[in-house]
């Protein structure tokens, strides 16, 4: 079955606190957007991580590991409860600053950098294990990822006043 | 030659799913897409292959297989077959829906072993296909049944 905590060490103690600052973020923000669009981007953001880590972490690619240890645990499992916080705050402000135009790409610019400077710090504290990955990988994968997310809630966001307006 | 003509068979049933009228609100048809990729993600990547119940080949074919189907197949099945059930209908459609669909799953689920995309590992129970494909269909149309209450308290009715 799933194992327990391999070793509650210095990944699971980065994790438990990035969960912490994270959620305790998203919940003292005002809220922005309806709780249905909230619930769509925490979603595609999980979908899109997992579905990333499950294509390049597995053969024949395997580029990386989730913590020390190459098999499923706890703490791999904490880690999707990053993903949807992380992707409702880049949306939150996103929203919030009201990002337009050609600040879009400036944007995705930065998201993308510090996507990177997390994840080194992650790398750091073992919750991921490179194999034959390198940062600049992830910067694009940050750069696909975040447009994505992006164009997402553009869409959701039109789809979700087309509704109503068609009552 | 198989693998062309499930790619056929593919574009053709998304272009199918794409013209044809929808009852579900895009929303809703995205959020099922997405529970449907999730669970079965989670299921496939987590479950059997952490517990070594399927045989991964190290090859790129079988990665864009499993891809296609993750991403592609079992979603299209799924939001197909809840789409159409999307109104108030007889239990009698419901039920013949969801058999409908947990058939096709499964029939994907043999296309892809066949095609070499994955293997079962000695010691497979047989019934473990089957409560994939149920465990899929269920919780996707369960959440969604969830969002589209959500989405009828936040004004948008379909």
């Amino acid at each position: 079955m799933i194992k327990p905590f391999s070793d509650f060490d210095q990944n699971e103690w980065f994790l438990l606190i990035s969960l912490a600052i994270a959620y305790t973020t998203v919940f003292r923000l005002p809220r922005l957007f309806p709780k249905s669009i909230a619930l769509l981007i925490g979603l595609f953001s999980i979908s899109l991580a997992k579905g990333a880590d499950h294509t390049l972490g597995v053969a024949p690619l395997d580029y990386y590991d989730t913590n020390e240890i190459p098999v499923f645990d706890v703490s791999d499992f904490a880690t999707w409860f990053l993903y949807p916080a992380a992707g409702y705050l880049y949306i939150y402000f996103y929203h919030r600053l009201r990002i337009a135009g050609p600040a879009i790409p400036v944007y995705v610019l930065v998201g993308s950098a510090l996507g990177v400077c997390f994840e080194l710090l992650s790398v750091k504290f073992q919750v991921f294990t490179y194999k034959e990955w390198n940062p600049g990988y992830s910067f694009i994968v940050y750069l696909l990822a975040q447009s994505a997310t992006i164009l997402f809630f553009t869409l959701t966001k039109h789809w979700f006043f087309k509704g109503r307006i068609s009552r | 030659m198989a693998v062309v003509a499930l790619l056929a068979v593919s574009i053709l049933a998304f272009l199918s799913f794409v013209v044809k009228t929808k009852r579900l609100p895009a929303l809703a048809l995205v959020l099922c897409w997405m529970v449907a990729v999730f669970v079965k993600d989670a299921m496939f990547n987590v479950a059997f292959l952490n517990l070594k119940l399927v045989d991964v080949p190290p090859t790129l074919q079988a990665l864009y297989l499993r891809m296609l189907n993750l991403y592609f197949l079992t979603p299209l099945i799924v939001v197909w077959a809840i789409d159409a059930v999307a109104d108030r209908v007889r239990p009698l459609r419901e039920a013949s829906a969801a058999a409908l669909a947990v058939t096709a799953l499964l029939g994907v689920d043999f296309a892809m072993v066949a095609l070499g995309a994955w293997k079962p590992a000695d010691g497979w129970p047989s019934w473990l296909s089957l409560a994939e494909a149920v465990f899929v269909y269920a919780a996707a149309r369960a959440l969604t049944g969830s969002f589209r209450r959500l989405l009828r308290k936040e004004g948008i009715v379909r």
